[in-house]
């Protein structure tokens, strides 16, 4: 299991992935469900100092699979079009067969998707265990700086949401 | 967001041209076992539009995700 991602290219598009062997990196839990990232990114010179420069986010795929590497679900953003997939707003992909109406070759609209929301999910809905006890609280912390910074559409951070 | 990494925290591995396009072909030959040029050809032909849901068609939208590691 690596991240990799393109160095310095200021201005430009960059790539940053979660990459296993063949398949999805394979996380811990008894459903042994993988987990296969792609986020696009450009990092922006903007001032001086500590504020130097910006990242924003170009693009995402966000996809948790089963153990025989099928899709499961899928977090997609690519606002610039993908070929045979020209849906520019961010949207998920139900991979999954779903009953009695087959739904997996529609793009459900989610609005913007943190990658913190993806792992908190597979932690509690899909019983991947987590490394550390502070999960929750440094999970939070991460997406709320995430939804400060967002230029648009950022998520919800949890501590506004419902009591 | 300031953009500040600490090498000792930040297990990434990090990429100049040459080295994201060799991985993206590493990845395509892993994955469906053909060249990473192969792929994108057949990608930008339109070959793998309409890919029916198959473990296949899984690994051919994740080497599409990682198209801008050959562009």
């Amino acid at each position: 299991m690596q991240l990799r991602a393109h160095g310095a290219r200021l201005g430009e598009s960059c790539l940053l992935a979660l990459l296993g062997q063949r398949d999805p990196v394979r996380l811990p839990g008894p459903l042994k469900i993988g987990l296969f990232i792609t986020h696009e990114y450009e990092v922006i010179e903007v001032g001086s100092g500590d504020e130097r420069y910006r990242v924003h986010s170009r693009g995402y795929h966000y996809e948790l699979s089963a153990e025989d590497g099928r899709t499961l679900v899928c977090y997609d953003w690519h606002p610039d079009g993908q070929v045979g997939d020209p849906v520019r707003w961010p949207h998920v992909h139900l991979r999954s067969y779903t009953a009695p109406i087959n739904l997996s070759h529609g793009h459900w609209p989610s609005g913007r998707v943190s990658l913190e929301s993806v792992i908190r999910v597979a932690i509690r809905d899909l019983q991947v265990p987590p490394l550390r006890e502070d999960w929750e609280a440094l999970l939070d912390k991460h997406e709320q700086a995430f939804a400060d910074n967002a230029s648009w559409g950022g998520p919800r951070p949890r501590s506004a949401a419902a009591p | 967001m300031a953009l500040k990494t600490d090498p000792t925290t930040t297990p990434i591995q990090w990429l100049d041209d040459n080295e994201s396009r060799a991985l993206f072909d590493e990845q395509a030959r892993a994955m469906l076992g053909i060249s990473g040029v192969d792929f994108l050809s057949r990608w930008d032909a339109g070959e793998y539009a309409g890919c029916a849901d198959e473990p296949q068609a899984s690994r051919i939208r994740r080497l599409a995700a990682l198209i801008p590691f050959a562009r």
